[in-house]
């Protein structure tokens, strides 16, 4: 090992001048990242610290607990994942559920298996059909998202109040049942003005869906 | 467990494919694991493009299997005919273990961390290795998120998960890994290999000290791939352009598939391929048809991407933004490497460096002149993120851009240009894609272009320990390093 550095050390006599300087420098510049680690360390918020330790290994699961911005980005679809997994939705194509980052999370997040789109006027769609007391999660939206619904036909309330959705609907009796739900805004006093509502097409009247 | 195993196997098809086609065309000793990674990398992403824009299946195991299949299966059919091909079992061994530790260490600490641009790629993961891209994938994401990373991380949908925890902790091995290889390479004939091997530890301490490259080796994003596409892309231009044959005959399947990944991943990833493309068709060494199949092959990637970006808005009545002006430009390259394959147009492109940093300056004057708040704005941000004395590199970039232009007055670096121009231009760059996308950078930690840096500093780094080795003349190189 001693011969190894001695050679190296020798072998820096054939590096031109400005060469050495040049060494000088990137061996400065290692010792200033050292030096500097923990300040530039503590500058950052928590997403871009280099050595913050998180808990959980799923990456959803992080992010419903430090990050309430994308949380409310996502709370719908990962609702809609526990409480109806596989299942599918249908877009009316007047509806604004048509948005064209709509249909990538469903299937991304969301654990539908279709996404489909049919004619008419989802208001009309839904009729006078009142979800309320079928809504089985929703959420209040936020920075990224929308206020939500999902009502479904059958089971436990989920109720969301923080705005990040809890998870607690993923114990669901009825998830294992494939469902259709339709895609609705639906007029709520909300600053929105409405809320995206889910809801299960078994709810609907004979001349819906 | 079985997201581990999903990963071991997607990492192993990466590694495979990749060493077993350096190895085909010749490459050995110990960068043969580190290029063979970054090649199963690029591979991934390219043959992962075809499954999407073709009627093909997007599943992953497709993916897998046809990177890691296919050069195994050429490699075995090539180590039959000759064992000049073949592959050390115990450094195989012993890579094996390094890859599977990595691994299993960055599944079992947690150590990843992501923001929301990561949940957007993560998400179209999913989208692709599930076959609901094209259908599903927005307009915005074509532009800005491609599909390089989204690629990479897809085989976790097979165990019902979102990322690969070990991939970018894998980029980053190659990255200090590449940059160890290509300075020790060039200076070897200088230090002989004790100094090569101090000054080669000396850029990996470099990088590795730093804060910002951590946390980009743990970051859910692009920018480390992009970083470790245009190393290897500069580094196997300087072997074209000195004719060395440290990569056996790779350096221009290096070259194309690095450039096309580039393409693949980061929008700024085609300039960021010209900016090392351009020193190799403008130097006049290395065979002319190499120079223009190169260029071709850049030029066939964007046309690629990009006219099929234009046909997935179409086919969705999305608005087009820049699309078909890319698909364009990467047809006008296509035209551009058949005058590259000819002597007249050889000529003509001999001031292509300098035409390409004016161009760029030119390009950036304009916008100014058509509205100066955007230049401004980012010039301050870039100041207080990456200069100023709250920097979020703290001095790191302000201590390495001094470095740099040390490095270029010095003129020591000639032959090096495949290394200095990615670099050189990369802020006339960043603040032209700031005028692309209408709004300026921001003085905040999420600031796109403070993330976007990274993907010049080990290139920037390798340049100034290559230019510290002193002038070469390209004889005096081929007999170095050859």
């Amino acid at each position: 090992m001693g011969s190894y550095q001695q050679g190296a050390l020798v072998s820096l006599r054939r590096v031109q001048p400005a060469g050495l300087v040049l060494l000088a420098g990137v061996s400065l510049l290692a010792v200033v990242n050292v030096a500097q680690f923990s300040t530039v360390e503590g500058r950052g918020s928590v997403f871009f610290s280099a050595v913050h330790h998180r808990e959980n290994a799923d990456i959803l699961a992080e992010m419903r607990d430090e990050d309430a911005s994308s949380s409310s980005r996502y709370a719908l679809f990962l609702a809609l994942e526990d409480v109806a997994p596989g299942s599918v939705i249908l877009i009316a194509e007047d509806d604004s559920g048509g948005e064209e980052w709509f249909a990538g999370r469903l299937y991304a997040f969301g654990g539908v298996q279709d996404v489909e789109r049919v004619e008419g006027n989802a208001l009309d769609l839904l009729g006078g059909v009142d979800p309320t007391p079928f809504i089985v999660a929703d959420g209040p939206g936020g920075p990224r998202g929308e206020p939500w619904a999902i009502a479904m036909e059958s089971g436990d309330v989920v109720t969301d109040p923080s705005g990040s959705f809890s998870g607690e609907a993923s114990a669901h009796p009825d998830s294992i049942e494939v469902r259709t739900f339709l895609a609705v805004r639906w007029p709520a006093d909300t600053e929105e003005g409405y809320r995206r509502l889910l809801i299960d097409v078994g709810l609907l009247s004979e001349e819906g869906v | 467990m079985t997201g581990l195993i999903v990963e071991l196997a997607a990492i192993a098809s990466m590694l495979v494919g990749g060493a077993c086609l350096m190895a085909s065309l010749g490459m050995k000793g110990w960068g043969l694991a580190l290029w063979g990674f970054a090649v199963g990398v690029f591979l991934t992403i390219a043959v992962g493009f075809v499954q999407v824009a073709t009627p093909l299946p997007g599943s992953p195991l497709l993916t897998m299997a046809v990177v890691g299949g296919g050069p195994l299966a050429w490699w075995g059919w090539k180590r039959r005919s000759s064992p000049v091909f073949s592959i050390p079992i115990v450094g195989s061994a012993v890579v094996t273990v390094l890859a599977t530790v990595i691994v299993t260490v960055n599944r079992g600490l947690n150590t990843y961390t992501y923001h929301s641009d990561s949940l957007e790629y993560l998400g179209l993961g999913a989208l692709l290795a599930d076959d609901h891209y094209t259908e599903a994938v927005t307009g915005s994401e074509l532009d800005k998120r491609l599909v390089g990373v989204s690629l990479l991380h897809a085989p976790a949908r097979l165990a019902g998960e979102y990322y690969l925890a070990g991939v970018t902790p894998l980029i980053a091995t190659a990255v200090l890994g590449i940059v160890a290889w290509i300075v020790s390479t060039r200076a070897i004939p200088v230090m002989g290999r004790g100094g090569a091997a101090a000054v080669a530890s000396l850029g990996v301490l470099a990088l590795a000290s730093m804060n910002r490259f951590v946390f980009h080796a743990v970051y859910l994003n692009g920018h480390l791939l992009t970083a470790l596409g245009v190393l290897a892309l500069a580094g196997a231009c300087w072997m074209m352009m000195t004719g060395s044959t440290a990569l056996g005959r790779a350096p221009g399947v290096v070259a194309g598939l690095a450039a096309v990944a580039l393409v693949l991943t980061r929008p700024e990833g085609p300039f960021l391929a010209l900016a090392a493309i351009v020193p190799v068709v403008a130097s006049g060494k290395g065979p002319g048809r190499a120079a223009a199949l190169l260029v071709g092959t850049l030029g066939a990637g964007m046309a690629a991407w990009y006219g099929f970006a234009a046909t997935a808005k179409a086919l969705r009545g999305l608005p087009q933004g820049f699309s078909p002006m890319m698909a364009l430009a990467g047809l006008l390259l296509g035209v551009a490497a058949f005058a590259v394959s000819h002597e007249w147009g050889r000529i003509l492109t001999s001031r292509l460096v300098i035409v390409y940093e004016v161009g760029l300056l030119v390009v950036l004057a304009a916008f100014i002149l058509r509205d100066s708040a955007i230049f401004t704005d980012s010039v301050r941000a870039i100041y207080a993120n990456d200069f100023g004395p709250y920097s979020w590199w703290g001095s790191a970039v302000g201590v390495l851009a001094f470095l740099v232009v040390l490095s270029v007055v010095s003129g020591q670096g000639r032959g090096l240009a495949a290394f200095r121009l990615p670099v050189t231009t990369f802020i006339p760059l960043g603040l032209i894609l700031a005028y692309a996308r209408g709004t300026a950078f921001r003085p905040f930690d999420a600031d796109s272009f403070n993330r976007m840096l990274i993907e010049i500093v080990p290139l920037a780094v390798a340049y100034v320990l290559m230019t510290a080795m002193g002038s070469r003349t390209r004889s005096s190189v081929r007999a170095e390093v050859g």
